[in-house]
């Protein structure tokens, strides 16, 4: 039985008086991606922010065993990365900078940057295939070259979890190729992986499990093949799944 | 160019410019009648200058940080005039109700730099409760100027009340309209903890505020504690821009103008721009006070006279190339 990382139990938000996710429950383990999928509003980028301590809620958030709320911020960020979908980063700070900032829950405010996070920051680089971006300038990257630092950033931080918010949108094909192979060999590694998706094929194809919410409350929780069905997408969208084969890529280099 | 040759050059020029600050001047050091009366004076002022510009300018890269914005600076978003508004008041509060009450033990001296820390306190968190969450530049700058605008005219409130009292009537008038002619040893010796403590305290805290530059949400993903960086940075903000209004009065810009030149050389990390920027603060604001002293004119031309005539047009350029998104530094 696989080790669960990541347990969300109830958890409920409210913003600006609304109730915006209703007693939702998560469970995200070692070695498995996880889809959080619904229409718009249903409140997954909530649920995925709230399980990353990032909004106030109620209800319980385990982090490898431990109550989430009690564990002191630099100590979760050590265990559970989130990657934002558009990052605020305006500043004219290199990738390699970026990048780095993943080791400020090892070494906090003070200290240099030891040959550990160094190491640390080139294997995530490496990971994700950013070395050449280096020395450029953050704001000046395209929009997937930013996702991928950003990916970099969350994997120097070295946690076990992570939490990426619709990681495909707006990219195209060789990149969204890209991104599912690296999610995948870092399931292999043993990461337990929260994705927000938009497009179910995607979630098809590159997630284990998945966790379908509508207006705030699940629907249907279990594997992926379980949860993208007729009854649900029907319930759900309003509309009725076809299931053909869909046009298949893959990258040149056969990943 | 690397960090310590940038803090070596700014070394150097701080102390060319200090040397020359001390015996050029109206008065010959060459008279051996007044030459230790001369620069003593003049050694307080350079004192003066230095805390001023090195407190106004870590201010303004710190103020920055918090906000995200390079266009932040404690003259721009009101804090100097709320630093201004709280000096007045701690003035008026001595002389009128204060005075021969309090043990001789407290000195009346104490009473500026506490009044105008209290000040630019109160004038950062009114800007950081109503422009934090939107993160809007426009906003920022506005509220930045009503803060400015309501904090001079409740001083010049005060000033009309002080009249009453002709000889705290003047000094209210002289402590506004700045400069560092009269500064003594009194006002350096209290001014300068509070700025050596903000611009300590601004270096150790620049590694959340590097961090903080892809917004609170992001930081506090990585571990930040976003409202301790928040709250302490209002803290030294405010005790710097307090230690400088104490001495020089509203001197405008100066956060505006020393971290931006530093920060084309520099880049964006804090901890490196943070004492380059303690250097080149110090610098700026002596070599102003220098021109302030010899520019030929029939009084000494305010300090925030020149800091302004630099300053204004650097701002306006600055706004336009960050409207233009040519400079998201």
């Amino acid at each position: 039985m696989p080790e669960v990382l990541l347990k969300a139990a109830d958890v409920s938000v409210v913003r600006g008086g609304r109730t915006v996710l209703t007693r939702v429950s998560l469970e995200v383990a070692a070695g498995s991606i996880t889809a959080i999928l619904g229409p718009n509003g249903a409140g997954k980028s909530t649920l995925l922010r709230a399980a990353a301590g990032l909004l106030p809620y109620s209800g319980r958030v385990e982090l490898l065993g431990h109550d989430s709320e009690t564990l002191e911020a630099r100590e979760r960020a050590r265990q559970l990365a989130f990657v934002p979908q558009r990052s605020q980063l305006s500043a004219r700070m290199t990738s390699a900078a970026v990048v780095a900032q993943g080791r400020y829950p090892h070494r906090g405010g003070l200290g240099r940057l030891t040959a550990s996070d160094h190491a640390a920051v080139e294997r995530a680089m490496e990971r994700v295939q950013v070395q050449e971006l280096a020395e450029r300038l953050f704001p000046e990257l395209s929009y997937g070259e930013q996702r991928r630092v950003l990916l970099a950033r969350a994997l120097a931080t070295e946690a076990r979890v992570l939490l990426l918010d619709e990681p495909t949108a707006s990219l195209d094909i060789p990149h969204v190729l890209s991104l599912r192979g690296t999610l995948r060999s870092l399931a292999d590694d043993g990461h337990a992986i929260a994705v927000v998706l938009h497009d179910l094929e995607d979630a098809r194809r590159c997630t284990d499990h998945a966790l379908l919410l509508d207006r705030g409350e699940a629907i249907a929780n279990g594997t992926t093949d379980e949860v993208i069905t007729a009854e649900h997408v029907a319930r759900v969208y309003g509309v009725t799944l076809i299931e053909n084969d869909a046009l298949g890529f893959r990258l040149e280099d056969g990943r | 160019m690397t960090a310590a040759r940038v803090y070596v050059l700014l070394l150097v020029l701080l102390l060319a410019t200090a040397a020359a600050a001390l015996l050029f001047g109206h008065a010959d050091v060459a008279d051996e009648s007044v030459r230790d009366a001369v620069l003593s004076l003049r050694g307080y002022r350079l004192c003066a200058a230095m805390l001023t510009g090195a407190s106004l300018a870590v201010a303004g890269v710190v103020v920055q940080g918090l906000f995200r914005n390079p266009l932040a600076s404690p003259s721009i978003l009101g804090t100097t005039a709320g630093a201004a508004f709280g000096g007045q008041a701690a003035m008026m509060l001595y002389q009128l109700v204060l005075v021969g009450v309090l043990p001789t033990t407290v000195l009346p001296q104490m009473f500026l730099p506490v009044g105008c820390l209290l000040g630019a306190l109160l004038a950062l968190s009114i800007l950081l409760a109503i422009a934090r969450t939107h993160g809007d530049l426009v906003l920022l700058l506005l509220t930045g100027f009503i803060l400015s605008s309501l904090f001079l005219g409740l001083g010049n409130f005060l000033m009309s009340m002080a009249q009453e009292k002709w000889e705290l009537g003047r000094a209210m008038v002289a402590f506004v309209l700045g400069g560092l002619s009269g500064t003594g040893a009194d006002q350096v010796w209290m001014a300068l903890p509070l700025a050596t403590f903000g611009i300590v305290a601004g270096f150790f805290w620049g590694r959340p505020l590097d961090v903080l530059a892809s917004g609170e949400e992001e930081a506090a993903s990585l571990g930040v504690d976003v409202p301790a960086v928040r709250r302490w940075s209002i803290v030294w903000t405010a005790t710097l821009t307090g230690a400088a209004v104490s001495l020089g009065g509203n001197v405008g810009f100066v956060g505006l103008i020393v971290p931006h030149a530093l920060r084309a050389i520099l880049g964006v990390e804090h901890r490196r721009l943070i004492p380059a920027a303690a250097l080149g603060g110090a610098w700026f604001v002596l070599l102003c006070d220098v021109a302030a002293r010899t520019i030929p004119a029939r009084t000494e031309v305010p300090l925030g006279v020149i800091t302004g005539l630099v300053g204004a047009p650097l701002f306006l350029t600055v706004l336009l190339r960050t409207w233009r998104g040519g400079d998201g530094a």
